[in-house]
C-alpha cells in the first residue's frame, strides 16, 4: 500500500499567489485533498513573472526503495486574455526559503499550460532521483508559474 | 467574452410621480423579479390614453462583473401584454437607471408597438448594444442598477401586465493569465517492515526438527568457545508494505555492545562452522511460536552466515532462518556478551524492530594450570631417611611456562653424623620461548660440623640471546672456620667469566684473587702472568681490553 505525501504548510508565497476565492491563509488545505477537488484551487496572480508558491509535504516513511515514487497535480490555464503561461513544479528536499531552496529531487520543466479544465499531470521519478531523497519527512513542491 | 445572466430584479417600485410618469401606479410591482406568471399590473380604470403610467423601476440584479472587465452589451427583456384589447398600451420608457429616475443612454421604448394581449417577451439592446450609457463595472454591479419601464395607454381604461423583467450583460474580462493548481501529492512506496521477532539458542547434535534447545525461547544463554551452536531466529514481516520485499538475509554479532559485524566464515568472535547434523542451505520448518503470519520456509546456514526464505517475505508472512557457528576462544574473554540479529543480505538493511534479540554470555575453557607429581617416595626407617621427588612440573600450557625439579632430596643423615644438609641436584626456571633460565646444578647448605660451610659448586645466570653472555660462579664457600668466633666469610675463589667478548673472541683474562696480598688480580691465561693491580671496586669489567693486559 502506497503513501502519499501531501500538501501540509505554505512554506513560500512571496509572490502573490492565492487561493481561488482570493485569499491567501493556509492555501495549501486547497489543494491537499486525498482525492482531488478541483472546486477549491490555489492561483497565480495574474501575469506571472516565475512567480512561486511553496508547500511542504507531509512527512513519509523512507521507502528503501528506487521505484514508485511519483509526483501529480491538476492544474489548468483559463488564459483569458490569451497569453502562454508555463508551469514548473519541483520535487525539493530541505526548503527554506528561495535563497535557500534546498536539493533539487525532480522536476517539470516549464511548460506551457493549454488546457482550460483542470487537468491531471505528474512526474515519475527515476531511480536515480529517488535515491537522491534522504530526509522523506522535509520534501517540498514548488510551482512556478510565468507568463513568457 | 464572457456572460452574466439574465438576472432578474431583486426589487422593484412603482416609482413617484416623474411628470409626464404621473398616472396610475404598478400593483405589485415585485412581481417582475422572476418568470412564474405573478405580473406587475395596471388595471385601473382611469388608466386611458394618453396617460403614462409610473415608473417600473426594477433593481439589485445583483451583477459580479469581474473587475477590470469591459461591458460590451446589455439585453432587457421584458415579457408583458395589454388585456383589454389590441392596440391598448405601448412603451413609453425603457431605460438603464442608475437610481430612481435617474437614466443613463438611450430610451429604448418601442413607442409605436403595441403589446400583445397574449404575454410575450420583448428585447431590447444586446450583446453588442450599450445602449451609449457606457456602461462600467462598477455601473453594472452596483445595487441601484437596473432599468425603468413605462407605458402609455393607448385606449380607454387600458389594462397592462408585465411578468418579469431581466437582464443579461456581455463583457470581456480583464486578461486573466494564470495557473491554477487544484491538487497535488507525492506517492511512496511502503517498504516491507521486518521484525525480529524471536529466537532460540541450539545444540547442534541434531537435525532441523531434533536438536535439543539451548534454553527457552527468546531466553539468553551461555555459551562455551570453539563449539558448535546453533541460532535461530523468527522474521516477521509486520506492516502492509509494498516494495522491497526481502528474500535472502544474514547474521550480525555485536560483542560486547562494540557494534555490529556480518557474521561468516572468517569473522571473529562468531563465525559460521559446518554442522554434522544439517546440510547447508536445508529448509527450515516452523519450530518456534514468536511471530504471526503464514510460514514461508526459511533456511540453514553454516557456510558464508547469509540464509535466505524460500520466497520474499511479505505481508502477513514470516520465516524461520537458522545458523551453526561458533564463539571464538581468541576473540573473547570468558563473560564477554554477544548479541545477534538478523539483516537484510542486500545494503545490511537493519530491520525496522527488533522485538527479540539474544545475548549470549561466553564461557570461556578452563586453563589447564595443573601439578603434576608423577612419583613420591616418603621414606623414614631407614639411614638415611630422605624425601625424594623424581620429577615435578608446574605447568602453565600457554604458553608453556614451568618450573621443574628434576631432583631434590632432603635428608636428614644417620644420627651423629651431623651433615644435616638440604641437597638440591637440578633446578631450572625456565620460559620456553627463549631459554632464559636460571640453572642451580648442586647446591648444599650445610651446619653443625666444620667446616660450617654453604657450597655452591655452580652457578649460572644465562641470556641466551645475547652470544652466550653469562656470568658463571663455579664454586663459591662461605665458610665459618675454626674457632668459632672468627666469623668471617671466605670466598676461596670466584670467577667471573665472559667466555667471549662482545666481538666473540674468546677472552685470554680472567680475575682471580691473590691471597698473599689480598688483591684481585689479573691472569693472562696463556702466559701464566700475574700482573698485581690494586682492586678498583667501582671499575665496570667491560673496559678491560684484551689488547692491553694488566690494564683497568
Amino acid at each position: 500500500m502506497a503513501q502519499f505525501g501531501r500538501p501540509s504548510t505554505d512554506t513560500y508565497n512571496g509572490d502573490g499567489w492565492t487561493e481561488d476565492d482570493g485569499t491567501s491563509v493556509d492555501m495549501y488545505l486547497e489543494i491537499d485533498e486525498s482525492s482531488f477537488d478541483d472546486a477549491d484551487y490555489v492561483k497565480s496572480i495574474n501575469a506571472p513573472t516565475a512567480d512561486a508558491y511553496v508547500t511542504r509535504l507531509t512527512s513519509v516513511t523512507d521507502p528503501v526503495s528506487s521505484s514508485g515514487h511519483i509526483v501529480r497535480w491538476r492544474r489548468r490555464a483559463p488564459v483569458v486574455g490569451g497569453a502562454s503561461i508555463t508551469l514548473q513544479v519541483q520535487l525539493r528536499q530541505g526548503y527554506v526559503n528561495e535563497g535557500t531552496p534546498g536539493t533539487l529531487i525532480a522536476e517539470r520543466a516549464a511548460t506551457a499550460v493549454t488546457d482550460t479544465a483542470f487537468t491531471a499531470d505528474s512526474i515519475t521519478l527515476s531511480g536515480a532521483e529517488a535515491d537522491a531523497i534522504t530526509n522523506y519527512g522535509d520534501l517540498f513542491l514548488r510551482f512556478v508559474a510565468n507568463q513568457p | 467574452m464572457a456572460t452574466q445572466g439574465p438576472l432578474y430584479p431583486g426589487t422593484a417600485i412603482s416609482a413617484a410621480v416623474h411628470a409626464p410618469e404621473d398616472d396610475d401606479a404598478w400593483v405589485t410591482p415585485t412581481n417582475v423579479g422572476a418568470d412564474d406568471g405573478n405580473e406587475a399590473t395596471i388595471t385601473a380604470a382611469s388608466f386611458d390614453t394618453p396617460d403614462i403610467s409610473r415608473q417600473l423601476y426594477a433593481s439589485q440584479f445583483g451583477f459580479t462583473i469581474p473587475a477590470g472587465s469591459t461591458i460590451d452589451g446589455i439585453l432587457v427583456e421584458i415579457q408583458r401584454r395589454a388585456s383589454t384589447a389590441p392596440s391598448s398600451a405601448s412603451d413609453h420608457r425603457v431605460q438603464l437607471t442608475t437610481a430612481e429616475n435617474a437614466f443613463v443612454g438611450d430610451n429604448k421604448a418601442l413607442t409605436t408597438t403595441d403589446w400583445p394581449l397574449a404575454a410575450t417577451t420583448q428585447s431590447y439592446g444586446g450583446a453588442a448594444d450599450t445602449w451609449n450609457a457606457s456602461p462600467t463595472v462598477a455601473m453594472v454591479n452596483a445595487v441601484g442598477f437596473g432599468v425603468t419601464l413605462s407605458a402609455q395607454a393607448d385606449e380607454a381604461n387600458a389594462d397592462i401586465q408585465v411578468d418579469f423583467i431581466r437582464v443579461t450583460i456581455t463583457y470581456t474580462p480583464p486578461a486573466d493569465n494564470r495557473i491554477e493548481v487544484s491538487w497535488a501529492e507525492l506517492e511512496v512506496p511502503t517498504n516491507r517492515v521486518y521484525d525480529q521477532a524471536g529466537f532460540r539458542g541450539r545444540n547442534d547434535d541434531g537435525s532441523e526438527t531434533t536438536a535439543t534447545w539451548k534454553a527457552a525461547e527468546n531466553t539468553d544463554w551461555s555459551q562455551a568457545v570453539d563449539e558448535n551452536f546453533r541460532f535461530r531466529a523468527v522474521v516477521d514481516e509486520t506492516a502492509l508494505g509494498d516494495a522491497n520485499a526481502v528474500l535472502d538475509f544474514k547474521l550480525q554479532y555485536n560483542l560486547n555492545g562494540a557494534g555490529w559485524n556480518d557474521v561468516n566464515t572468517t569473522s571473529s568472535v562468531v563465525r559460521t562452522t559446518l554442522s554434522p547434523n544439517v546440510a547447508n542451505g536445508a529448509a527450515t520448518t516452523r519450530q518456534l511460536a514468536a511471530g504471526t503470519g503464514t510460514f514461508v520456509a526459511g533456511s540453514f546456514d553454516e557456510n558464508n552466515g547469509a540464509a535466505s526464505s524460500a520466497n520474499t517475505i511479505e505481508t502477513g508472512e514470516l520465516t524461520e532462518l537458522e545458523w551453526c557457528a561458533q564463539v571464538r576462544s581468541a576473540d573473547v574473554v570468558n563473560n564477554d556478551t554477544i548479541d545477534l540479529r538478523v539483516v537484510e543480505t542486500t545494503g545490511s538493511i537493519v530491520f525496522a524492530a527488533y522485538t527479540q534479540v539474544p545475548t549470549i554470555t561466553v564461557v570461556e575453557a578452563t586453563p589447564d594450570n595443573r601439578i603434576e607429581v608423577s612419583w613420591i617416595e616418603l621414606e623414614v626407617p631407614n639411614a638415611p631417611a630422605r624425601i625424594e621427588v623424581s620429577w615435578a612440573e608446574l605447568e602453565v600450557p600457554a604458553p608453556q611456562n614451568r618450573i621443574e625439579v628434576s631432583f631434590a632430596e632432603l635428608e636428614t643423615p644417620d644420627v651423629g653424623t651431623p651433615s644435616n644438609r638440604i641437597e638440591v641436584s637440578w633446578v631450572e626456571l625456565e620460559i620456553p620461548n627463549a631459554p632464559n633460565r636460571i640453572e642451580v646444578s648442586w647446591a648444599e647448605f650445610e651446619v653443625d660440623l666444620a667446616p660450617n660451610r654453604i657450597e655452591v659448586s655452580w652457578a649460572e645466570m644465562e641470556f641466551p640471546d645475547e652470544p652466550d653472555n653469562r656470568i658463571e660462579m663455579s664454586w663459591a664457600e662461605m665458610e665459618l672456620p675454626e674457632p668459632p668466633g672468627d666469623n668471617r666469610i671466605e670466598v676461596s675463589w670466584a670467577e667471573f667469566e665472559f667466555p667471549t667478548e662482545p666481538g666473540g673472541a674468546p677472552s685470554d683474562f680472567e680475575w682471580v684473587m691473590d691471597w698473599i696480598t689480598e688483591e684481585l688480580v689479573c691472569k693472562n691465561r696463556t702466559h701464566d702472568h700475574y700482573p698485581h693491580y690494586p682492586k678498583r671496586s667501582n671499575e665496570d669489567d667491560r673496559i678491560f681490553e684484551p689488547s692491553r693486559p694488566g690494564e683497568l
